[in-house]
Parts: C-alpha cells; sequence; structure tokens
C-alpha cells in the first residue's frame, strides 16, 4: 500500500513513437511521429494538473497513455504505486476501475441508443457491481442528482438534452466507480459560453466533495488559470514548463509560454479573457 | 505512386494466377468426364481415348499437368483449342471482342451522360414534378430485367417484326469497318438497355450525392464569392463525382468481360455470348479463356480505377 | 441610431429591424428578431453572442446567402443607398466577394478540397473584374504575399490540404480581399485555429484594414477577441440586440444583465483562483419558442414580473448616446446592482441590496 504522501501518478520519460511505413511488398519502419516524447511528471494526491499546448503537442496523446488507451513505446507510468506500464488483461481492467475520462465532444461520446440512465450504470455492468436488483438505477440517480441533472429523466436519450447536459451525464458515468483519477480532455471546449461556468463549478465542486484527484487537458489558457493547480505546457511531445498555477501566470519561465499568454485576444487590451 | 501501381500489378497478376488455378481445379474436379472423351467426338474408341489423353498430357501427373497449364497461358497466352470448333481460343476471342467493346463502351457513354444529367438536376430540383418522375422512372428502369427490356424494345421498334419499325433488328450487327451507319444503329437499342439500368442507379447516387456536397461549407463560400450559380453548381459536381467513377470503372470492366444477356436478346457476336454457348456444351477452353479475359478486366479496372482516385481527389496519397 | 465616435458620415452598413425566420418541421425558427445596428468605413463592430443568438444568420442574410434556404426576410438593410434584403440576385451577387466580403469559421472546410488555391483565388478576382486568367494569377499570387504566405508564387499551386489552419485562413482572408471590399465580415474567423495562430490571424485582418479603409463586422463568442477587435461590440441574444457601446465601455460599464452574466461567467487570466465564476443559470432559449417579452427574463435574476409581458426596446443610455441597452429596469437601478456584484455580491444580495423584489427564478441548470 503507498503512503498517502506519494503521488497518485508517476510518469517518467514517457514516449510514444507513430511510426511510418514505406516499401513495395513488406512495410518498413522510415522514420517515426514523436507525439509524446520523454515526457515525466507527477499528479499528487488531490490536486487539479493542467495540461495546456496547442493542437499536435501531445496532450490528448499523453492522457491515452496514462489510461492505458495506448501502449507507451517506452518509459514508465505508476499509479497508485503500481508500476502500469505494460500490465493487461484482468490486471489492466481493475485498475481501468481507478481511473476515468471525460471527453470534449458532448455530442459524439454519448451511444445515441442508450438511455441516459443505462450510459451511466454501463460501468456498473462492466465490473459486474451492484447486480442487486434496482441497485444499478438507484445509483444512477444518485449520480445524477450529483452532477445536478433530474434523476426522473433517466430513461431519456442524449439527443434530448443540451450539450451542457450532455457533458454533466459524462462526469457523471465517470464518478460512476468513484475512480481514484479523473482525466478531463477539453470537456468544455464543444460547449457555449454561458455553460463552460456550470461545468467548471461542477468538476470543481466535484474534485473537492469527493477528494479527486484531477488532469484537465485544455488549450485555454484562462480555464486552466481557473482550474488548476499546477500546471504543464506542452509543445512537440515535450514538457517545456511546469509550474505552479500563480507563477505560471505571473512569471512565465519559458519563451513559448509567454507566447501563449501574449497571444491570449484581449488581454493586452483589457485584461478580459473569454472561455472557448 | 510508382511503388503502389508496382506493387498493385504484382498483386493483379497473383490474382490472375490464383483464378487460373481455380479453373483448373474446377475442370478437373466437375464430373462432366474425362477432356479427352468429350474431344474424342461420338462413339470413342478406348484407343483414341487413350491417344488424345496423351496428346493433351493427360497422364501426367498433377501437378506438371498445373505448372504446363499455367505456363501455356501467361507465358505463350494459348488458351488451348474449342472443343467444339477446333479453333484456337486466342482467336475466338480476338475475333469476338470488338463488338464487346463498341457495346461496352458505347453503353457507357450512354450511361454517364444519362445518369449524372438526370442526377444532377434531380439532386438540383429535389422533390418536384420532374425529381419523382426522374427517381420513379430509375426505380422501374432498375427493376426491368435486361432480356424483358431487350425483348420489349425489339417488339416495338425492330425493323423486322417490331410494331414502329425505326430501328434493325436483333442479328443485325456488322463491325464498324464495314458499314459505320449499320454498325452505329444495330446498337442504338442494346445500348439503351444496357445502359437504362447504370443509368438510372447512377442518376440516384449522383442526386444523393451532389445533395450532400451542395450543403457544404465550401458551397457557402462560392456564393460568399459571388460566382454565378452555375459555377457554384460545379463545385458540388466536382466533388459528388469522385465516388461515381469508382463505380463506373468496375462496371464498365464487368461488361467487358461481356454482356451476355443483351448480347444473346440481340444476336450480338460478343465475348458474352461466346462465353454463353461455352457454357452450354462445356466447351472448356472457351470458358477458361473468356474467364481470365473477364478476371483481366476487372482486376485492371480495379487498379485504373484507385489510381485515378489519387488524381480525383488530392488529399488521397499512396505511399 | 449612430455608434462609435467617427465622422458625422452615413454610415457603409446600417441594418434597420432585421427579423429572419426559417421554416421548420417544428415551427418558425426565429433566428432574427428585430435587430438594427450600423456600421462605418474604417471601424470595427463585433457582434458577440452564443450559439442560437442569430449573429450568423444577421451576416449571412446581410450577403443574401440565406435566400438559398427559405428564408423569410423583413427589414433593411442598407448598403450604400442600396436595400439589399428587396435586391435581386444578381444584383446581390455583383456585391457578394466584391464590395462586401466574408470569411467563415472553418478554412478546411470553407475551402473545396479539390480545387487548388490559387484557382480558387482566381475564380474570385474573374467574377467580378474582366481580367485574363494570367492577369488573375499574378494577382492571387500578389494577395497571397500580402496575407503573410511565403513563397506564394510556389504555394499558389497547392491544394488546401497542404496548407496548415493559419495558412489556410489566411488563403481565405486573401481571397475575401481579392476586389478590395469595402466592408468585411467575419465569422468567428479564428475559433478553429490555435491561440498562436488566432492572435497572428487577428493582426493580420488590423492591419489590412488599415491598409484597405475596410469595415469590418467580427462576429464571434469570445469577448476576448471582441476587445481586441472591435470599436464597438453588439451583444445578441436570442436573436436581438441586448447592448451595444464601445469597447471601451462595455467592459467598465455594461449596462444589460446578460452582458454582467458573460463577463462574470468567463474566467480571466489575471483572475484570482480562488474566486469562483458565476454562471448564468438554465439554458440558452429555443428560437422556435421564444420567451415572451424580454428573451433573456427566465435567465434573469433580476427580473420583474412584467418583463414577461413587455418587449425591451434598444435604447440610448442617458449620459452616453453612443451606448444602447434593451432592458426594462430602470438605469438607476441597474447601475446600483452593477454597484453591488461590482463589490462581491451575489446576484441575489445585489437584488436585497437594491430593494428589489426577486421575480421569476432561473430553471433548472444547464
Amino acid at each position: 500500500m503507498s503512503s498517502p504522501v506519494e503521488p497518485l501518478v508517476c510518469v517518467r520519460g514517457l514516449t510514444k513513437h507513430f511510426p511510418i511505413t514505406r516499401g513495395i511488398v513488406s512495410q518498413r519502419s522510415i522514420g517515426a511521429v514523436r507525439a509524446v516524447d520523454d515526457v515525466s511528471f507527477d499528479i499528487h494526491r488531490g490536486e487539479t494538473l493542467g495540461i495546456v499546448g496547442e493542437t499536435g503537442c501531445g496532450k490528448s496523446t499523453t492522457a491515452r497513455l496514462i489510461m492505458r488507451l495506448l501502449d507507451a513505446t517506452a518509459g514508465e507510468i505508476e499509479f497508485d504505486g503500481r508500476d502500469i506500464t505494460r500490465l493487461r488483461g484482468s490486471a489492466l481492467k481493475a485498475v481501468r476501475r481507478e481511473m476515468q475520462m471525460i471527453f470534449q465532444d458532448p455530442y459524439s461520446s454519448l451511444n445515441p441508443r442508450k438511455t441516459v440512465g443505462s450510459i451511466i450504470g454501463e460501468p456498473f455492468a462492466i465490473h459486474g457491481l451492484l447486480r442487486e436488483k434496482g441497485e444499478r438505477k438507484r445509483e444512477a440517480q444518485r449520480l445524477m442528482g450529483t452532477v445536478g441533472l433530474n434523476p426522473e429523466h433517466y430513461n431519456r436519450y442524449p439527443h434530448e438534452f443540451s450539450g451542457g447536459q450532455r457533458q454533466r451525464i459524462g462526469v457523471a458515468r465517470s464518478l460512476a466507480l468513484s475512480p481514484k483519477l479523473l482525466i478531463a480532455d477539453e470537456p468544455v471546449s464543444a460547449l457555449d459560453v454561458s455553460i463552460q461556468a456550470q461545468v467548471l463549478n461542477l468538476l470543481r465542486e466535484l474534485q473537492r466533495d469527493l477528494g479527486l484527484t484531477l488532469m484537465f487537458i485544455s488549450h485555454d489558457l484562462s480555464v486552466i488559470r481557473y482550474m488548476c493547480d499546477r500546471v504543464a505546457v506542452m509543445r512537440s511531445g515535450k514538457i517545456v514548463e511546469l509550474q505552479d498555477n500563480e507563477q505560471l501566470y505571473r512569471e512565465p519561465r519559458d519563451p513559448y509560454t509567454r507566447q501563449l499568454l501574449e497571444s491570449v485576444p484581449g488581454v493586452r487590451k483589457i485584461g478580459v479573457r473569454s472561455a472557448r | 505512386m510508382i511503388r503502389y501501381i508496382i506493387r498493385r500489378l504484382l498483386w493483379g497478376v497473383l490474382s490472375l494466377i490464383v483464378v487460373a488455378a481455380l479453373l483448373f481445379i474446377l475442370f478437373r474436379v466437375l464430373p462432366t468426364g474425362n477432356p479427352a472423351l468429350l474431344r474424342a467426338g461420338r462413339d470413342p474408341k478406348p484407343k483414341l481415348v487413350k491417344e488424345i489423353e496423351v496428346a493433351l498430357g493427360l497422364s501426367k501427373p498433377l501437378p506438371v499437368q498445373f505448372w504446363d497449364y499455367l505456363k501455356e497461358i501467361f507465358l505463350h497466352l494459348n488458351f488451348g483449342y474449342s472443343y467444339y470448333s477446333q479453333q484456337s481460343v486466342r482467336s475466338l476471342i480476338a475475333e469476338r471482342l470488338p463488338p464487346t467493346i463498341s457495346l461496352a463502351l458505347g453503353a457507357g457513354v450512354l450511361w454517364i451522360v444519362a445518369g449524372f444529367g438526370i442526377g444532377i438536376v434531380s439532386a438540383l430540383r429535389r422533390h418536384s414534378l420532374w425529381d419523382r418522375a426522374a427517381m420513379g422512372g430509375a426505380l422501374v428502369a432498375i427493376s426491368a430485367p435486361e432480356f424483358w427490356l431487350g425483348l420489349v424494345f425489339l417488339y416495338l421498334f425492330s425493323s423486322d417484326i417490331g410494331k414502329f419499325k425505326l430501328l434493325p433488328g436483333a442479328g443485325s450487327y456488322v463491325s464498324l469497318s464495314s458499314d459505320p451507319w449499320k454498325w452505329f444503329t444495330s446498337l442504338i437499342m442494346p445500348w439503351i438497355v444496357l445502359a437504362a439500368g447504370a443509368a438510372a442507379i447512377f442518376a440516384r447516387l449522383m442526386r444523393g450525392s451532389l445533395t450532400e456536397t451542395m450543403r457544404e461549407d465550401y458551397i457557402r463560400t462560392a456564393r460568399a464569392k459571388g460566382l454565378p450559380e452555375r459555377d457554384v453548381v460545379r463545385h458540388g459536381v466536382r466533388a459528388a463525382v469522385n465516388p461515381l467513377v469508382t463505380l463506373f470503372g468496375l462496371e464498365l470492366a464487368a461488361l467487358l468481360g461481356g454482356a451476355v444477356i443483351v448480347e444473346t436478346v440481340f444476336n450480338i457476336p460478343g465475348v458474352g455470348r461466346l462465353s454463353y454457348q461455352a457454357i452450354q456444351s462445356a466447351d472448356f477452353p472457351v470458358i477458361q479463356g473468356t474467364v481470365l479475359l473477364a478476371a483481366m478486366f476487372v482486376i485492371v479496372a480495379n487498379i485504373v480505377v484507385d489510381i485515378s482516385y489519387a488524381y480525383l481527389d488530392p488529399r488521397v496519397r499512396y505511399s | 441610431m449612430t455608434m462609435g465616435r467617427g465622422p458625422d458620415e452615413a454610415p457603409l452598413l446600417r441594418v434597420e429591424d432585421l427579423r429572419v425566420e426559417f421554416v421548420s418541421e417544428d415551427g418558425a425558427v426565429h433566428a432574427v428578431d428585430g435587430v438594427s445596428y450600423e456600421v462605418r468605413s474604417g471601424r470595427t463592430l463585433g457582434i458577440v453572442g452564443e450559439s442560437g443568438s442569430g449573429k450568423t444568420v444577421c451576416s449571412l442574410t446581410t450577403l443574401g446567402l440565406t435566400r438559398h434556404q427559405g428564408a423569410r426576410v423583413s427589414g433593411r438593410i442598407l448598403f450604400e443607398g442600396q436595400d439589399l434584403v428587396t435586391l435581386p440576385e444578381d444584383e446581390l451577387r455583383a456585391i457578394r466577394g466584391n464590395e462586401i466580403a466574408m470569411i467563415f469559421q472553418d478554412p478546411l472546410s470553407s475551402l473545396h478540397p479539390l480545387y487548388r488555391v490559387g484557382a480558387q483565388l482566381i475564380e474570385a478576382v474573374r467574377a467580378h473584374r474582366d481580367v485574363s486568367k494570367a492577369k488573375a494569377r499574378e494577382r492571387a499570387i500578389e494577395l497571397l504575399g500580402l496575407v503573410g504566405i511565403s513563397d506564394p508564387a510556389r504555394r499558389v499551386d497547392d491544394y488546401p490540404y497542404e496548407f496548415s489552419g493559419g495558412m489556410r485562413q489566411r488563403a481565405m482572408i486573401a481571397m475575401a480581399l481579392a476586389n478590395e471590399p469595402k466592408l468585411l465580415i467575419a465569422d468567428e474567423p479564428t475559433t478553429a485555429l490555435d491561440v498562436t495562430v488566432q492572435a497572428q490571424i487577428l493582426a493580420l485582418i488590423e492591419r489590412l484594414q488599415r491598409e484597405l479603409g475596410m469595415a469590418v463586422v467580427i462576429i464571434t463568442h469570445d469577448l476576448g477577441v471582441a476587445a481586441e477587435m472591435a470599436d464597438e461590440i453588439a451583444v445578441m441574444y436570442a436573436g436581438r440586440i441586448v447592448e451595444t457601446a464601445s469597447a471601451e465601455r462595455l467592459f467598465a460599464a455594461p449596462e444589460h444583465p446578460y452582458t454582467w452574466g458573460l463577463l462574470r461567467s468567463i474566467p480571466r487570466l489575471d483572475a484570482q483562483r480562488a474566486a469562483d465564476l458565476t454562471p448564468i443559470p438554465g439554458t440558452p432559449p429555443s428560437l422556435i419558442n421564444p420567451p415572451s417579452g424580454c428573451h433573456f427574463h427566465p435567465r434573469c435574476p433580476y427580473a420583474q414580473p412584467d418583463h414577461a409581458r413587455i418587449d425591451p426596446a434598444l435604447e440610448p443610455v442617458p449620459d452616453d448616446p453612443s451606448q444602447f441597452v434593451a432592458c426594462l429596469l430602470e438605469t438607476q437601478v441597474r447601475r446600483r446592482l452593477w454597484q453591488q456584484l461590482g463589490a462581491g455580491d451575489t446576484p441575489e444580495q445585489a437584488l436585497a441590496a437594491v430593494g428589489l423584489p426577486s421575480g421569476d427564478e432561473a430553471g433548472a441548470p444547464a
């Protein structure tokens, strides 16, 4: 059992290459796209770590590597004291209960043919939990209430909900198994401005109440500023700066970070920034 | 790109070898008897049959026969001799190919023009009377069996038996070089019959494809640029055409292998009718020749179509 | 109604009481519900709103691009004295891409994928100018250089997919500027782009505006973009304009509760992390059955009962004739509410402090 002071997630030298192949009869590898290139960081228990960067910087790939949705080319991933880099089969499945992901697009990340109740209850079914009659439904409804949805809408379909509500469904689903780690990959980028704050506040609240550890990925610096304790800036597969939130925004060290901060529209004129 | 073409060609040759092998196995396995018996004609005496067997190389072990068989086909383009007419299969096919090509190409032109034209107009005037009539007509054309359509045409317009004696009837095909006008008029009805179903399918596909592309953002941009509407439509058609071109190539290849029904109904001496007669009389070498020919057309068409796609859509790259 | 403190010349574009309706299976969609604004030469108007606010439909209608979708349009759009709403199609076509140009959000899908970039630019030129292909091609290369694409003579023969996102948007801008338009409408031009590229594109638009003396209408959901680019800002909600003001005033002294809600619900780079965002409760309304009276009243913490009956008109603010707001609350009351909010009150607290009864509370959260 790991001590509570140890970070929840330790990533060392994480690398992911996607090979480029060529050849007439057999394909041989002539190079690789280095999506994630020797990345190392920790995520402390109870904190929100932000990963910010532009398209193609590797932030989403990093998240998928930690979730073991992709296999790393090199490096180690430690979760709750265990090395999960090469785990497979039922051992991996067990670990999967402890980490969950929320996705960017609320319109495509929910199966349109399933009711909301069954979407939220699916994690229980997959892991063989709550087999008692009606238990799953009760738990799903409880989760709906937690994220601010009406539990009576249990039997509705995703298309009957708005974008913001669908994102809440995604959050509820990710909380079903009481994971230790929640990875949110651009969770508000596809939402309207006035709804983003609702979902962001929800995440902050849940983190406080449930003691979640959160890894928050975004390209939007203002959202990262609002949500995260520490921030890692990524570029071309590498982390160029990893700092405390305050530090990063007041005294960014890396020129790329500075360039990002200066590029935010409106920041020079009025200091106001809107969420995307 | 070159690498891709070479790779496809290699695979193509391999596919043809596989087809040849299948034919070989089929003809040795089918219970229609000993090929030597068939060649021996009526009242075969055992001694004659034996002699023919040796001549045909049927006494050699199977793998050796197969190897000889492949060599003959691929290196010498020798498909054997028809059991029926003793003529070399190669020359038979060479005779019958021009009418089939005339038929296929003419039908191809007709069906592109009709299919695209009707499809485009239908897409632009969706739910109008024209659209409903065109799509309804398309449904009829697709459902109508070719032989029925062919016979109806003959019944109506054929110069010998038709109600309105407009066009030459069945059996009137002549080669292009001997009498161009007769060649042309004798093919009009077969072309229409062959093209009808395909044009109908194309019209429906074009309608769907164009409807979709006209909804794309780049159409809005084209209008915002102030382009006249016909140029805006051209933008849409250009994008809508791609999937249809590939389909066209494959269908044309199938026709080149012989449009059996139409050739039979109109009595056109093409490869299709040849293969039909060969099947009826179990004339294996001829069947073998026509099957390999058809396979070759399809394989080549597949390759051509895939390569042309890379030119039609610059985003497609074969590395 | 005048906006901006420019010289007292006639505005280049004046929209008067524009209403646009679409017919749908479920009923008429009132996308634009009585919108009026002006744009002057050389100035930039920002139209800010969320999805469903009607901001894009407004601008598409200006160019007549909603005619193909069966829109029912009423009101007037005056451009250099002509009413674009009633203008016949071929005359309107002569204006599109010529005197008024538009660029769109996603440059990858807005450029034809199967034609070369140069060809698309040449088309834009030859649609309105009688020049040879060779001359048009020269112009295309010149335009690509103007928008900052390096090696334009080679790039002109590339296909859109060979350009990066930022370059594609530059190419779209080049295409829009081909005939030196008097008005450029930019619909979310940077939303699909990375933040560093975004800054470059906005700077480019500003520079070109200065060089060509164009008027620019920039449509965005991003208040930061509006702050960066616009001289005047119009805030739209549910098909109506709720507030217009100069950019400085809008951020310093906003008058409409929706604007307050927006400003208080978006994260700021310079904010304290501990401070909570205050989201606007509820969801944007349906445009088929918009709320009666003030469209914002179901989500407005300060709404009073009769706000559900009366349509607020866009009226000038007493001490600043260039700022307009469509709100039924009295100016003094509003200002005190804003003061209270600024002092740290929640909307409920501010209401109490001002002595107003709480009207219809907001519904379930989104």
